[in-house]
């Protein structure tokens, strides 16, 4: 009887110590609970100002100030980390560049078309002739109309081409830091220690593969194409459809290489880093007493922070990349405009 | 009523050199001189439309004038030097009309120079 009424002395005394200890974490937690949905935002500042997010959006901003200024990145990606964003937005301008593109090419194709009307009416003026030379001659003049018009065009596309993918390689060397001090402080070690490399490999190679392989080779073979047009004497068609065939399978082959190692090590070292982070979190609020698990829900605020922080810069980074393409169409779009047929060079023969 | 005109002055002109060529031969080829000179002439305004229209579809479609004007003006020279050939022709004197003809081919060949030129230019600026 005795031992049983001390057992219950202590049971009851170890009770009223539990309910003690529950109240004042019940406390705390109603004090914490405003203050945590109060501390995201500031959390999300701080790691704002701590990793130097404001310098990628000048940079960005720098990308996108000569097509859209009333654009600003910052908003962009306050409206990613707020979780709002317009599809509207995107869709308008997306919608408005493709609708610019496809005028364009319909005017092209007039031009063309007008072309070809008046090669029809000098062709039923001419061929009565004895002169078989006139024909081929005024086909040949036509034909460099038509091949000037398309090349001009051609040729900005070239260059824009060109500026674009050093554009996106600058874009993503800019980011790329960023975005590995964003994945290290989410806890993604090993995503960060492996991928950082490849990433900057896979984008420098690809690069330099497209501006040093592939574009020559598209060059070339747009030329073997207008030269073998000129007469049906000349037989060099077969070789440019060579070369086109082999640059498509070259940027696809560059396409599965790059696929499948961000693939591989994004699957391998993210389960990795899964394990890690729980890991801590687990021994976080597991191991210390009491305060573990105020910590460890701590600890996932912060790490929630830094994740949509990370969602969101890489929303921005996607949004940059497709935008420097959105922009080579919309200085396409301008230049375009002011492309006349008075900068042929037949101009300067004459002169 | 143009084709009236000009199959009568044909027609007409067909009658003088018959009836010529029994009493002087040597006038009828000025006959056919001037009868193939009027229905030129009479063509050259039904071509001066065309050529207007030409233009102006040119103008629009933002084409580059001077290549038009090259391309009209070879159609120009090859029409003439085919009617001055074909009248020497008639007359018999076919070495007379391959020269002509080879001046004509010359002058073509010349105008579109720049053309070819241009092409090749524009080759050797899109290559890398």
């Amino acid at each position: 009887m005795k031992l049983s009424s001390r057992y219950c002395i202590v049971k009851r005394g170890k009770k009223v110590k539990c309910i003690k200890i529950l109240i004042v974490i019940f406390i705390i937690n109603l004090l914490a609970i405003p203050s945590v949905v109060q501390a995201s935002s500031d959390v999300l500042e701080d790691q704002k100002s701590m990793l130097n997010i404001s310098s990628f959006i000048k940079e960005a901003n720098k990308y996108s100030k000569d097509a859209f200024p009333d654009l600003n990145m910052g908003e962009v990606l306050n409206l990613a980390i707020k979780g709002e964003v317009k599809g509207d937005f995107w869709k308008k301008i997306i919608l408005g560049l493709l609708g610019t593109e496809v005028t364009n090419a319909i005017r092209t194709l007039g031009v063309i078309l007008v072309i070809i009307v008046i090669h029809s009416v000098l062709k039923s003026i001419v061929e009565g002739l004895e002169n078989k030379g006139v024909s081929q001659i005024i086909y040949y003049v036509e034909y460099i109309l038509i091949v000037t018009l398309i090349m001009t065009s051609f040729s900005e596309m070239i260059v824009l081409v060109k500026s674009t993918i050093e554009n996106l390689v600058g874009f993503m060397n800019s980011l790329v830091p960023i975005l590995i001090t964003l994945m290290i402080t989410t806890g993604s070690v090993a995503t960060a220690n492996v991928v950082q490399p490849v990433i900057l490999f896979i984008i420098g190679f690809i690069g330099n593969i497209v501006l040093t392989i592939v574009l020559p080779f598209v060059l070339i073979s747009t030329v073997l194409g207008i030269v073998s047009n000129i007469s049906d004497k000349v037989q060099i068609g077969k070789l440019s459809k060579c070369f086109k065939s082999g640059v498509v399978w070259l940027l696809g082959v560059a396409l599965t290489i790059f696929v499948g190692l961000i693939s591989i090590e994004g699957t391998l070292s993210s389960s990795v880093d899964g394990i890690t982070a729980k890991t801590a979190k687990a021994a976080v609020s597991n191991f210390i007493p009491v305060v573990g698990k105020i910590l460890g829900d701590a600890v996932d605020t912060v790490l929630g922070c830094a994740t949509v922080l990370k969602n969101a810069v890489r929303y921005c980074w996607c949004f940059g990349s497709g935008w420097n393409m959105l922009i080579a169409n919309y200085k396409n779009r301008h230049s375009n405009n002011s492309i006349s047929f008075n900068h042929c060079p037949l101009r300067d023969n004459s002169r | 009523m143009e084709v009236v005109k000009i199959i009568g002055i044909g027609l007409v002109a067909l009658i003088l050199i018959i009836i010529l060529k029994q009493y002087r031969p040597e006038f009828a080829v000025y006959a056919s001189l001037i009868a193939g000179a009027i229905i030129i002439f009479l063509i050259m305004d039904k071509f001066s439309g065309v050529i207007t229209i030409l233009n102006n579809l040119a103008s629009k479609a933002n084409i580059n004038n001077q290549f038009l004007s090259i391309l009209l003006k070879i159609t120009g020279i090859a029409f003439l030097t085919e009617f001055a050939v074909s009248i020497c022709k008639d007359s018999g004197e076919t070495a007379i009309a391959n020269k002509i003809d080879l001046g004509g081919k010359a002058v073509i060949i010349g105008m579109s120079i720049p053309i070819i030129s241009a092409l090749l230019e524009l080759i050797v600026k899109i290559l890398p």
